[in-house]
């Protein structure tokens, strides 16, 4: 796969790197391993910084911050005097070519532009660099050990060269949650409508039924078609004489029962017909409305599921909290929120874990949700809604109309205990009522009965038994169609949600199968780059569970005992090797078009030894060139006991190290190649008077010459120094120089010549009274401009001190002696 | 809408986006009409690009009105 190396970073005027005119340009070399030393505060995470906002366009740790603290105004150096900070990277194509150079700008209001010359596209570039693997730190591999299994596996995707599969499988899950999914097409709502309809229905058959048998006089038979339904009871009407006129010509339902009743009455003649009929619609009506009446273990039901419901809304904070807790949960469950003990409201850091809190508490509303739920299908499945009818007819003027006005929130499920209990109270009052009101009108019924011929009384009954058909047929056919209607529309509903259940099943297996081979292809690598820094009897293990999005991490061996926890056995360094090794084996396995990797500190927990193993494995058995395609590594340190290894090995032709200096309010320099340039700034700065930024440059400087004379005079240094204090650095190195003159001059074998032994200790006296002294303890105010000056002059004395003229004499061309002991 | 996709698998020789569309095959054994409407999402719901999930809960829904299907 073709890629890019990473050539040279040049940034100015951005995080700590001030440089204004002079960017700090750091070139880098694909076929080596890189290193950059630099004591703290310098700049080294800077660069990392720099990368870092190049390639993904933010910089997680300042965007993070509190509003209050304005983290967006950290990007560019806030003593540059321009009004944005500017990146190159300069990068070089594996497969060969021409390197490119990409520009990477940021202005004060946080706008960022992408340049790169004609027929580059620098976006599409960047976005292909922008791989997890490209910027390591010693956070990253804690978190790795340190994750839960599923943000663990979430979180390592990327390294599994899996990102967008992670990816893909939590949006498709997101979008076959059941939740959202049935919020959106109110499916509660619809299957509500639907049991309502068909309780309407059912009352409709019955009355239909109830009617048939009085018009017809024979039992309505449930399986008879409409059409024959409708012919019987034509056929009944159109037979009673009296009504033939009024059926003529007409369907069953074109009939009007009123104009029947009004020939029976004109028939007879009589004001006691029309009592009659009015009895009989009155009775019709009321025993249409008490139809419903529930039983009393319905009553008790209604009320226990109100007050289970209160019970479950008192362990809740109301609807506020409720979406504060929604809201949380969202920021929470987002990859971008990388602590799941770090509260998004308040910014607390715990031991456990916010987001269950927060599920915890939103399982409590959604307790209500499913006691509302049972409340309103209860409701609804029961057609109490139906009694508001009764209550019209039966309730007094001075009286509230309760069920009508309950009916809306005892749908919703919302109704409270106390309310569904007077509820029920009021229901059993209308009971009373209709059946007190049914018994009046069927006494008054039967008296005019009694007075009138029976003939006529029977039209009459018959007409409105046909009032009775009519209303109820058109009612049932009403109902029926809505049951249609939104039956279809579930079924297409869940058509949606089978396929979408289906369709995120299906992925999930695939990325599961996927991860589960990848992270077995990395778990040997892992292993032997785990012994090979270690070097002890423990032996990594990753595991994976089937289907799961975790990643678990184990030890299969620790010392003879098997399977055993990591993160509970393992010391931090022993963690941070267990981190490292997964991490570069997927690296090396599955590392994408970047082809470099930028590690920033991460040997801060390892002793010397173990960061020695850990540059042995980096340089041969992961990093180019020891691995002709493995990628390039930059290593970033301020460690002083690796900057002694980086030096060792950058003599022997693979390794390539640098030390940079400076501070964010001037510049930060490269050390290597560009000492003259930290001289002629030093020095530029001690003529203007600037002793401030001119004394941690001569600190520079004086390193620098005093490593210069170790190396190239092969004077040995004791191992102490790896260790020290880095302001002590330079007296440790001078103390080892003297020593080891000392050493020779007392065994007769010293080279110097007598001028150049007396002028060390004027040099040394000068450099240590006028500078490190001061240096070492802070006294930086001890400094003066002219003082300095005569430093910068030892300094340059010091290191002619182990020099001779070549030849010819005159020529002004001065080399190093060989040894102290040897010219040449 | 015979359901034989589970032999779908991510293809460690193929570049992303040709698995998503090896998917997008896949998704048709499900339901060929509602894979019409999902698959061409799967490189930006792949990329992290927010989801417009009502927008798509009612393409979906459209697509399995037997009209237009009976027209396809």
């Amino acid at each position: 796969m073709s890629g890019w190396f990473l050539e040279q970073i040049s940034i100015e005027g951005f995080r700590g790197i001030n440089n204004e005119g002079a960017p700090l340009t750091v070139k880098l070399k694909p076929d080596k391993v890189n290193s950059i030393s630099a004591p703290n505060g310098v700049g080294k995470t800077s660069i990392f910084d720099a990368v870092l906002y190049a390639l993904t366009g933010r910089i997680q740790k300042l965007d993070d911050l509190p509003a209050a603290e304005k983290g967006g105004s950290y990007y560019l150096n806030r003593f540059h005097g321009g009004d944005s900070g500017q990146i190159d990277l300069q990068l070089q194509p594996s497969a060969g070519g021409a390197s490119v150079t990409i520009t990477i700008t940021r202005d004060k209001d946080g706008n960022r532009a992408v340049t790169a010359p004609a027929g580059i596209d620098a976006d599409a570039i960047l976005s292909e660099l922008n791989r997890e693997f490209v910027l390591l730190d010693g956070k990253t591999f804690q978190q790795f050990i340190d994750l839960k299994p599923l943000d663990r596996g979430r979180s390592f995707a990327g390294f599994l060269g899996l990102r967008r599969y992670s990816t893909l499988r939590q949006r498709l899950v997101e979008i076959s949650n059941t939740r959202a999914f049935n919020n959106h097409f109110n499916v509660t709502a619809k299957q509500q409508a639907i049991a309502t309809a068909k309780q309407t229905a059912q009352r409709a058959g019955s009355n239909i039924s109830a009617a048939y048998k009085e018009l017809v006089g024979e039992d309505f038979d449930p399986i008879m078609s409409e059409p024959d339904l409708l012919a019987q009871v034509f056929s009944a009407l159109n037979s009673i004489q009296l009504l033939k006129p009024l059926c003529e010509g007409k369907t069953f339902e074109e009939i009007d029962p009123s104009e029947c009743v009004k020939a029976a009455k004109a028939a007879e003649g009589s004001e006691e017909r029309d009592k009659l009929a009015k009895i009989l619609r009155k009775q019709t009506e009321w025993t249409e409305a008490s139809a419903c009446f529930p039983t009393e273990g319905e009553g008790e039901k209604l009320i226990a599921l109100a007050e289970a419901r209160d019970s479950a809304l008192e362990k809740t904070q109301g609807d506020q909290f409720r979406k504060l807790y929604n809201l949380s949960e969202q920021i929470l469950c987002a990859d971008s929120w990388e602590h799941k003990t770090i509260c998004p409201v308040c910014d607390r850091n715990g031991d456990v874990s916010v987001l269950d809190h927060v599920q915890h508490k939103i399982g409590a509303f959604e307790d209500v949700g499913a006691a509302s739920t049972a409340l309103g299908e209860f409701w609804v499945a029961g057609n109490w809604a139906a009694l508001a009818t009764l209550e019209k007819l039966a309730m007094l003027e001075d009286e509230n109309p309760l069920v009508e006005e309950l009916k809306k929130i005892a749908a919703d499920g919302v109704m409270t205990g106390d309310r569904a209990k007077g509820l029920v109270d009021w229901i059993k009052t209308l009971s009373e009522r209709s059946a007190e009101k049914l018994k009046t009108l069927d006494e008054a019924k039967d008296e005019i009965e009694k007075a009138l011929p029976p003939k006529l009384t029977a039209v009459v009954e018959k007409a409105e038994a046909a009032r009775r058909l009519q209303s109820n047929l058109k009612d049932q056919r009403e109902q029926n169609a809505l049951i249609t209607t939104r039956e279809a529309e579930l079924v297409r509903i869940e058509r949606v949600k089978s396929f979408l259940d289906g369709s995120s099943a299906l992925f999930a297996a695939a990325e599961s199968k996927a991860a589960e081979r990848r992270l077995e292809a990395i778990e040997p690598k892992c292993r032997e780059f785990f012994a090979a820094i270690m070097f002890e009897n423990v032996t990594p293990a990753l595991s994976k569970r089937e289907g799961s999005e975790d990643i678990s991490i184990k030890l299969s061996d620790f010392w003879t005992i098997e399977n055993v926890s990591a993160q509970a056995l393992l010391s931090e360094s022993y963690r941070n090797a267990f981190a490292i090794s997964v991490y570069l084996a997927a690296a090396s396995l599955y590392g994408g078009p970047a082809k470099f990797l930028l590690l920033d500190d991460v040997t801060s927990s390892f002793d010397s030894g173990h960061q020695l193993h850990l540059m042995n494995v980096i340089r041969d058995k992961f990093s180019r060139p020891g691995v002709p395609d493995g990628p390039q590594v930059i290593l970033l340190s301020h460690d002083p006991a690796l900057e002694k290894l980086f030096n060792t090995n950058s003599s022997s032709g693979d390794w390539w190290h640098q030390i940079i200096q400076g501070t964010p309010r001037t510049s930060v320099l490269p050390q290597s190649g560009a000492v003259t340039r930290v001289k002629d700034a030093t020095l530029a700065f001690l003529d203007a008077g600037n002793v401030e930024d001119a004394a941690p440059r001569i600190r520079q400087y004086l390193e620098f010459k005093l490593e210069e004379i170790i190396l190239r005079v092969r004077i040995p240094v004791p191992m102490v120094i790896a260790y020290s204090d880095d302001k002590h650095m330079a007296s440790n190195l001078i103390n080892a120089i003297q020593s080891a003159v000392n050493l020779h001059q007392s065994a007769g074998q010293l080279i110097l010549e007598p001028a150049q032994i007396a002028g060390l200790d004027i040099a040394v006296a000068t450099i240590t009274g006028n500078y490190i002294s001061h240096w070492a303890t802070g006294q930086a105010q001890a400094f003066t401009a002219a003082s300095l000056k005569g430093v910068m002059q030892a300094i340059d004395e010091f290191a002619q001190c182990f020099q001779y003229e070549g030849e010819p004499a005159g020529s002004g061309q001065y080399r190093y002696y060989k040894s102290l002991s040897a010219k040449t | 809408m015979a359901d034989d996709s589970d032999e779908y698998e991510i293809d460690d020789k193929k570049s992303v986006d040709g698995n998503l569309a090896a998917l997008g095959d896949a998704l048709k054994e499900i339901d060929s009409d509602l894979a019409d409407i999902l698959s061409p999402k799967l490189q930006n719901m792949s990329a992290d690009a927010s989801i417009a999930k009502d927008q798509l809960f009612d393409a979906l829904y459209a697509a399995t009105d037997e009209d237009s299907e009976a027209k396809t």
